[in-house]
């Protein structure tokens, strides 16, 4: 995976534990409106919006949510990135 | 001085979608824009239009809400037929909420009253709850969490907010709002049974709130 960047349209908001991506009008344009993702998914989003890549969020996650060696972590944020990715969310 | 706000051509081209496509009269696109641009513009002020059916029963504001089609309209008929003079109808569409510096909000008319165009200009009351509408199978009330709901209310801002800035409003007063009110999903038949059961459910809810 490429070096990625949030697109500087989309802004996370956290309402009473939900928490949700939306696009401004400019990344209207490619990205959805709203999407509701978890509170996982907001904690990687915010290690991207610092700029870290994918070795660094997997160790802070690791470290912060106490996963254990077995999980399947590494595929799971993986997926997660492709998915932001695919729908513009991240640019590479 | 510059207005408030602009309605270009190029801002109500980008705005067609909101009126049917066979729509060739540019008044509606029109009217329908500057609720738009109303709606980003109040963010900026604390204050947002809101989609729901806003009822006054009980000296407070009770808003039926969902995407169109689901049936707010019936329950709002509903109401009137079980509580006739009991009740007031703010806003039957696109009510205005506004969140005050004591933390209250209040829910205000706005010209958007939908097609039957219910509403009385001039009202306003303290918002008292929310339903959330669904169409089901047999009628049921449940109260939701403030997370179960704030997808479902974040999406019935009547705003396409062009700025962080107003993302962010955005999510400031749906926030707010999820702390100071409760939210109920009324699953329903559209049958006057499912408009007494949220009745009831509501007197249950204020006699607890005395």
């Amino acid at each position: 995976m490429n070096k990625m960047r949030v697109n500087s349209g989309i802004i996370l908001l956290e309402i009473h534990g939900c928490y949700l991506l939306v696009a401004d009008k400019e990344a209207r344009k490619k990205c959805t409106f709203v999407r509701q993702i978890s509170e996982i998914g907001a904690f990687v989003w915010r290690l991207l919006e610092e700029g870290k890549n994918i070795e660094e969020i997997l160790d802070i996650v690791k470290e912060q949510y106490d996963v254990p060696e077995s999980a399947n972590l590494k595929k799971d944020i993986a997926k997660y990135l492709n998915l932001l990715i695919e729908q513009n969310y991240i640019i590479e | 001085m510059l207005p408030d706000i602009c309605l270009s051509s190029e801002y109500l081209e980008e705005n067609r979608w909101l009126v049917d496509q066979n729509e060739r009269l540019n008044a509606f696109l029109e009217f329908q824009s500057l609720m738009i641009a109303t709606g980003n513009l109040l963010l900026e002020n604390n204050r947002a239009i809101f989609h729901g059916a806003a009822l006054l029963w009980k000296e407070k504001a009770w808003i039926i809400t969902a995407p169109s089609g689901i049936g707010k309209t019936t329950q709002l008929k509903l109401w009137r037929n079980i509580l006739k003079n009991n009740l007031k109808i703010i806003n039957g569409d696109k009510p205005v909420l506004e969140y005050r510096n004591d933390e209250t909000i209040w829910v205000y008319s706005s010209p958007w009253r939908g097609k039957e165009k219910y509403g009385i200009r001039d009202l306003c009351a303290p918002l008292g709850g929310i339903i959330l509408l669904e169409q089901g199978k047999e009628n049921q009330i449940i109260r939701v969490t403030s997370k179960e709901a704030a997808l479902s209310l974040f999406v019935e801002f009547v705003s396409y907010p062009e700025n962080s800035n107003q993302i962010s409003h955005q999510g400031i007063i749906l926030d707010k709002l999820l702390g100071t009110t409760p939210v109920w999903k009324l699953i329903n038949l559209g049958d006057e049974d499912s408009a007494n059961l949220t009745i009831s459910t509501i007197e249950d809810y204020l006699k607890t709130e005395l």
